[in-house]
């Protein structure tokens, strides 16, 4: 953050006005997830009766809510997701960090070989039914690891890192050198430490891949009992068709309120998300503290 | 900033001229750098370059059950049926301005937004914003579509009921092509912003504050210290992330496109991807698409390399 | 820390690799095929609603039933159809592992007929191996100009042949302006504007509107009364020796001028081009419409939870909403014959027996023993059967079926129809009324017009999606944009030689004649 000795009055503002329009936009983003639950909670008769546009809720109902969990697959989905969220995003960090460090040492003899290559698999791509073969040829199918292995490193994300190793001053890891540490202490001890901002920043983004994963779980995976939670919460969604008339009993068909649970499926999904990234802020907060490490 | 790489043009001969003779001993004493790279190595060797020679479909036409091996070759055939189509240079057109609005107008209020939120001291409202901002982006477009059509539909959108009884010609935003392109824009703005932003917000974090004390020491205000100080320290993400959209200049945002896309304003929101699938649904494909596909990469790989060297000759590091 | 952190991963990744482990080996395997007795596997790809579940082996009586009468143990992966469905398919394809039997559509199957993925089934599909199906619901005939390039690779799955398309009036709020029930065109239109500006529903506001539609925010709408009204039924007909693509005639000038006179009055919903399929009845629901298309035999019911009458009287609050179906041409054709639905394909690359029994399977399932348990569960203790009449025991189904996954619609997947009829059997359903039964009657009675008899498809090179597209921005542009819809023939000159129009009818008309015996041609520009 900035530090000032004087503010001015064109300083305050200045200040005000950005407080103004972040509140505005802060409002903005805020609109459409107030909307999204309070249809969740609303009955969908309502929502038609309004014109399909709800503002304030008059009857509330946790029908929405209940389809969804009492299902029996979702508790499930929602315990495979967590599984493979925690561990593939600490797999995905592991990976990524260990190959941008290395690729941010200008000096390595074929790193920039290394790098071209890379960069050539993010603008290059064999499509989906090659990767589908690939991931069968090497044994994924059907099992947990298809949804972590295929995408393991990010190449956007790894070229964050690398860009942010490359910015850190070369001073602190010579003098870990000096004090004898190898690489792989170096690495460990010295820029991990320094780097939370950005491990918390790609931790967030390979996490939300992960929590919002839907692709893979129906490509590479039979057995419904590892079906991720966004698998099954679209499949929450009941889209009867015109032209395929269900060939049930007319008094059978329930009188289920779609877009209620449509949205409810929304919430589900995003308030975990929510909910976990100001846990995450710290770490953007705090500046490094190369004197304390130069001392 | 390095301390071998830097050096001045004669001794860089003479490196480089060690570095060869030492091809050896330098693998020895990187011998952890390397190791390092292996799992991510092998990762992007199976899980990318083995399925990449299924571009070659893009020369092929297709047969399901032969596979790539047995299918018929056909030259640059599916090429010259993307390119030959009445509606190409429509296509090629709206999806090249799409995609440099999107790369000027998305990139621009990601990084102001940052900046804002770092010159904010009061915690509470920075977590807040930061926190409501990035909402968005995990609401599908199907979401949000619903909600602008809620608000600006021709008959029922609220907006527009409004206007109408205000007795003023209601604004028509979703069909009307002069508007299009920007409610785009605008839409994936508020989307995307606050999510976006948290690259930048990390890069800032990392910035020295001994530099900031410096600055203000020498007298230095607010807007000073963010040209001296602030944006040269997020310079190079800034740089990187301007390189990685030029790569992928030609996908221009198909999810969003597709679901605003309406036969009204096929001229202007027409693109590459969406002509592919409206394809697709006719007729089941294979080589066409992975033709395209070639081609959108080809082009973002002349313009990663273009801008990855302008990127260095300006004084920024570029990807490599 | 970090150690704690490092104990938690390797955990978790012993836990998630035994899990991955034993699901391989307990569920879904595939038993030996070479023990004695032992079941054949049998693998298929079928479609069903987003919310079908297949529930554990013990509970799933319809793949009891199947695995002890033909011996097998049958394997069935669903979902519901659309981009994600054809994108596995296609993967499991290109891997070797075709599933013995797999659900389709026009496009696709051609596609796979073209590759070879789709066996021949000359010898497969015929009365003698298949008896229930030809019996009971595709013809001989039918099966034969369902055929694509020359080969005898694809069956459509049995498939209703009336599909109830009808027009749907607020009789209510005729009732309210003292109007009659329209007959014809020009009485429709007029029912249109009078509830447009005549305030039906009596709430003091001008928001009702007399039509709305669905464009899908794609196309015109062929819900508009003005294509038949010219003689454009459907989506082609012949016409004497005449092929004709009914988008793309010249009588669509016409169509089109009508249909902006009417959107002049003010009397249709200016939602309807952005509308998805599904809005236009919702609108309907909301009272903000009079007049509305609709499919289903039981849209109208008086106790369909999901259709327009109880869900009007809900939405809107007015008990005495009533749709009642009419239309204008009753008497001249209202729309073409049902044309066989989307096909199921058998595998090339599966061994003969695998397929043979398949073929059984399927035949049970278009028979009444598969139907009735594949469609109202076990009789006894779900249903009872009084002669050609069924009755439901609903507790035990909601139990059983509903509650249970809904799994019965995974069966369905190949017999989607309704009500049992084609059967000779009857459901007894207790909610159905006297009104109701009218209304079935009234569509019954609607002249229905032959079809092309085939379906058709295009050749490698014809680039069908752009000229349909251009058609549908031609067609908009011209009730949008334009004064009147004098340059269609000037854009039809052009959908038919710059965007190929010529030679796919031409292609098409073909095909027709190929199928049907007689000669029939396609006139261009």
């Amino acid at each position: 953050m900035p530090v000032l000795f004087k503010k001015s009055w064109s300083d305050r503002l200045v200040d005000g006005g950005i407080y103004a329009i972040l509140a505005f936009f802060g409002l903005l983003t805020l609109f459409p997830l107030y909307y999204v639950v309070i249809v969740s909670f609303t009955p969908y008769t309502e929502v038609l009766r309004n014109g399909g546009f709800l503002l304030v809720p008059r009857t509330f109902t946790l029908d929405a809510f209940k389809v969804i969990f009492t299902s029996g697959v979702v508790p499930r989905a929602l315990g495979v997701t967590l599984s493979v969220t925690l561990l593939g995003t600490a797999l995905n960090l592991l990976v990524t960090t260990l190959l941008a460090y290395s690729l941010s040492k200008k000096f390595l003899p074929g790193r920039n070989v290394v790098l071209m290559g890379i960069v050539f698999t993010m603008l290059f791509s064999g499509g989906l039914i090659p990767t589908f073969l690939t991931v069968k040829m090497t044994g994924l199918m059907n099992t947990i690891w298809a949804l972590i292995i295929p995408g393991l490193v990010s190449t956007f994300n790894m070229l964050i890192m690398k860009t942010y190793f490359e910015g850190l001053p070369q001073e602190v890891e010579e003098a870990a050198k000096v004090d004898g540490c190898g690489d792989v202490a170096t690495l460990a001890k010295i820029v991990l430490p320094l780097s939370m901002p950005i491990m918390a920043t790609l931790g967030l983004f390979y996490g939300v891949t992960h929590w919002n994963a839907y692709f893979p779980g129906i490509m590479y995976l039979n057995d419904r009992s590892l079906y991720p939670l966004q698998v099954v919460l679209r499949n929450m969604i009941i889209t009867p068709s015109v032209s395929q008339e269900l060939a049930v009993p007319q008094t059978q068909l329930s009188a289920l309120p779609p877009e209620s649970i449509k949205m409810a499926t929304v919430v589900v999904a995003i308030v975990p998300v929510l909910v976990v990234y100001p846990f995450l802020q710290k770490y953007f907060i705090k500046g490094m503290l190369i004197g304390a490490v130069k001392g | 900033m390095g301390d071998i790489a830097a050096v001045a043009p004669a001794e860089q001969g003479k490196r480089r001229r060690i570095r060869r003779e030492n091809g050896r001993r330098a693998f020895w004493r990187y011998r952890w750098l390397y190791l390092f790279m292996v799992p991510g190595i092998l990762y992007y060797l199976i899980y990318h370059y083995v399925p990449m020679l299924g571009l070659v479909v893009a020369f092929q036409d297709y047969n399901l059950l032969k596979g790539i091996a047995g299918s018929p070759w056909v030259g640059l055939d599916n090429f010259r049926t993307v390119f030959s189509s009445p509606d190409f240079p429509v296509l090629m057109k709206n999806t090249l301005l799409l995609s440099v609005y999107r790369i000027v107008f998305n990139m621009l209020p990601d990084l102001v937004l940052a900046l804002m939120l770092n010159e904010i001291r009061v915690r509470w409202f920075k977590k807040t914003v930061q926190t409501l901002t990035y909402g968005p982006h995990f609401l599908s477009w199907i979401i949000v579509y619903g909600l602008v059509y809620a608000f600006f539909a021709p008959g029922s959108g609220l907006v527009t009921t409004f206007m109408r009884d205000m007795g003023w010609t209601p604004v028509d935003v979703m069909t009307n092509s002069s508007v299009f392109r920007p409610m785009l824009i605008l839409t994936e703005i508020w989307k995307s912003t606050g999510y976006g932003a948290i690259i930048y917000l990390a890069a800032l974090a990392n910035i020295n504050q001994e530099l900031y004390e410096a600055a203000a020491i020498d007298g230095a205000g607010r807007w000073r210290q963010m040209w001296n100080v602030t944006l040269p320290g997020i310079r190079d993400v800034f740089i990187l992330m301007l390189i990685l959209r030029l790569g992928h200049i030609l996908d221009a945002g198909f999810e969003q496109v597709y679901i605003f896309l309406n036969v009204r304003v096929y001229d202007v929101g027409d693109i590459l991807d969406t002509w592919i699938f409206r394809r697709g649904i006719e007729q089941m494909q294979f080589s066409v698409p992975a033709a395209v596909g070639v081609f959108k990469s080809l082009i973002g790989l002349v313009l990663v390399l273009g801008a990855n060297k302008i990127a260095k000759k300006l004084g920024g590091s570029g990807i490599w | 820390m970090k150690r704690t952190g490092f104990i938690v991963l390797t955990v978790m990744m012993l836990i998630l690799s035994a899990c991955g482990g034993t699901k391989d080996k307990a569920g879904g395997g595939e038993a030996p095929v070479g023990e004695a007795g032992a079941k054949m596997p049998l693998k298929w790809f079928v479609v069903a609603s987003a919310d079908a579940q297949l529930p554990a082996k013990d509970r799933d009586f319809v793949k009891k039933t199947i695995d002890e009468k033909f011996g097998v143990d049958l394997t069935i992966d669903y979902m519901p159809y659309g981009a994600d469905f054809q994108n596995k398919l296609n993967s499991l394809i290109s891997s070797g592992d075709t599933p013995d039997v797999f659900y389709s559509d026009g496009v696709s199957s051609n596609q796979y007929i073209k590759d070879g993925v789709a066996r021949e089934i000359k010898d497969l599909v015929t009365p003698q191996t298949m008896p229930n199906y030809f019996k009971y619901w595709v013809s001989e005939k039918d099966l034969g100009m369902y055929q694509v390039q020359g080969k005898f690779a694809r069956a459509p799955i049995p498939y209703a042949k009336n599909i109830y398309r009808s027009y749907y009036i607020r009789k209510d709020w005729l009732d309210n302006l003292g109007l009659s029930m329209p007959t014809n065109y020009d009485e429709m239109i007029e029912a249109m504007k009078a509830f447009t500006e005549k305030d039906p529903d009596g709430n003091g506001k001008n928001d009702t509107y007399g039509f709305t539609t669905y464009g899908g925010g794609t196309n015109m709408s062929l819900d508009f009364p003005e294509f038949v009204k010219h003689g454009l039924i459907g989506d082609f007909i012949v016409e004497g020796d005449q092929f004709i693509d009914t988008r793309t005639d010249p009588r669509v000038e016409q169509v089109l001028n009508d249909i902006k006179k009417v959107m002049a009055m003010g009397v249709v919903d200016p939602d309807w081009l952005l509308a998805k399929n599904g809005q236009q009845l919702e609108k309907a629901e909301q009272g903000k419409a009079g007049i509305v298309l609709g499919m289903g035999k039981n849209l109208a019911f008086d106790n369909n939870p999901e259709g327009l009458q109880v869900k009007t009287k809900q939405i809107t609050g007015n008990d005495k909403a009533d749709w009642e179906p009419f239309h204008p041409f009753a008497d001249t054709g209202t729309w073409i014959e049902t044309v066989p639905g989307n096909p199921f394909l058998l595998s090339s690359q599966s061994p003969g027996d695998k397929i043979k029994k398949s073929v059984e399977i399927l035949d049970w399932l278009a028979g009444e023993e598969g139907f009735l348990l594949t469609h109202y569960g076990q009789e006894g203790t779900h249903y009872t059967r009084e002669g050609g009449k069924i009755k439901i025991n609903q507790e035990a189904f909601k139990k059983d079926v509903t509650d249970n996954g809904n799994f019965l619609t995974v069966y369905q997947w190949f017999t989607p129809i309704p009500s049992p009829e084609p059967l000779g059997l009857e459901i007894d359903d207790p909610s159905i009324t006297e009104r109701d039964k009218k209304i079935v009657e009234t569509i019954d009675s609607y002249k229905i017009v032959p079809s092309v008899g085939t379906s058709v498809v295009v050749k490698e090179g014809m680039d069908l999606a752009g000229l349909r597209k251009r058609m549908n921005e031609m067609m908009v542009s011209i009730v949008f944009d334009e004064k009147d819809a004098s340059k269609w023939p000037e854009y039809r000159k052009e959908l038919m030689t710059k965007y190929g129009g010529n030679e796919i009818f031409s292609y098409y008309a073909e095909q027709v004649s190929n199928a049907s015996g007689k000669t029939v041609t396609f006139a261009g520009e």
